[in-house]
């Protein structure tokens, strides 16, 4: 009689631990391809906006070469407001891995120069504007430098993820 | 087969397949990972749509820092400004409209 039971006992536990170790390789299965999808995700934002600042910093680019102050200022705000707009976007979006996470706060440090950069560009147009070249050779300076940052960083966060 | 051997292979197999589908969506859901995020319109110029730089942010970083020089340079350029092309954008219709039409400035 003893021996049925423990029997059934242990027919009921092994029944048991057979579910729970289904269950665990079904959530081992399911987490790593959420977690690709995630930073697939940061991945694919990161480059759409990427797109977007390339396309404004060469329209901003050709203003400067074709001594075109006001369109300048005007693409200078359009190019900052992009940049928070990216900063905003990525920011929606979660990374599920470690590299994604630092990869994210790269990207969010890039575009923040980026808008600094923007920033710039139109206090040195305005400067130039008014005649004021010292003013605006200041300004252009201190943009070339975030621009170099914030470019270091975007390129380190693109390789972070691969 | 016994019965119960049965139906715990089928919870098995059920619990599996439901990762697999659990999979496939996550998969999918990264062809639109900008649906809960502004996403950006991008306009490209020219005809080389199809030859997108796989390295967008290489690209990016390309052309800001070019523009940056453009800037400090025309910036040190005592040369004056062309009034008359910079007035005729003053008249356009707006940032984004001028902005998704940068080719030609």
């Amino acid at each position: 009689m003893t021996g049925l039971v423990r029997y059934r006992r242990m027919y009921t536990s092994s029944r048991f631990a057979l579910l729970a170790l289904s269950f665990l390789a079904a959530v081992a299965l399911a987490l790593p391809a959420a977690a690709n999808a995630s930073d697939a995700g940061l991945r694919a934002t990161l480059a759409q906006w990427s797109q977007r600042i390339a396309v404004d910093a060469q329209g901003i680019g050709l203003s400067a070469a074709r001594r075109h102050p006001r369109r300048m200022i005007r693409r200078a705000r359009h190019f900052r407001l992009d940049a928070l707009r990216a900063r905003k976007g990525l920011a929606a979006v979660q990374a599920s891995s470690a590299r994604g996470r630092r990869a994210k706060r790269l990207a969010l440090a890039a575009f923040y120069d980026y808008a600094i950069v923007g920033r710039q560009w139109a206090l040195s147009g305005q400067a130039r504007v008014r005649g004021l070249r010292v003013a605006a050779v200041g300004h252009a300076r201190i943009a070339a430098r975030y621009a170099r940052r914030g470019s270091a960083l975007l390129v380190a966060a693109k390789r972070l993820l691969g | 087969m016994n019965p119960r051997k049965l139906i715990i292979t089928v919870a098995t197999l059920a619990l599996l397949g439901g990762a697999g589908v659990a999979g496939a969506f996550a998969g999918n859901s990264t062809s639109s990972p900008a649906t809960t995020t502004a996403t950006p319109t991008t306009t490209t110029c020219s005809d080389d749509q199809g030859e997108q730089a796989e390295n967008d942010e290489q690209e990016a970083a390309d052309e800001v820092e070019n523009a940056a020089t453009q800037v400090d340079q025309e910036a040190a350029r005592a040369q004056a400004d062309d009034q008359a092309g910079d007035d005729q954008g003053d008249n356009s219709q707006g940032d984004e409209q001028g902005d998704n039409q940068n080719c030609d400035d």
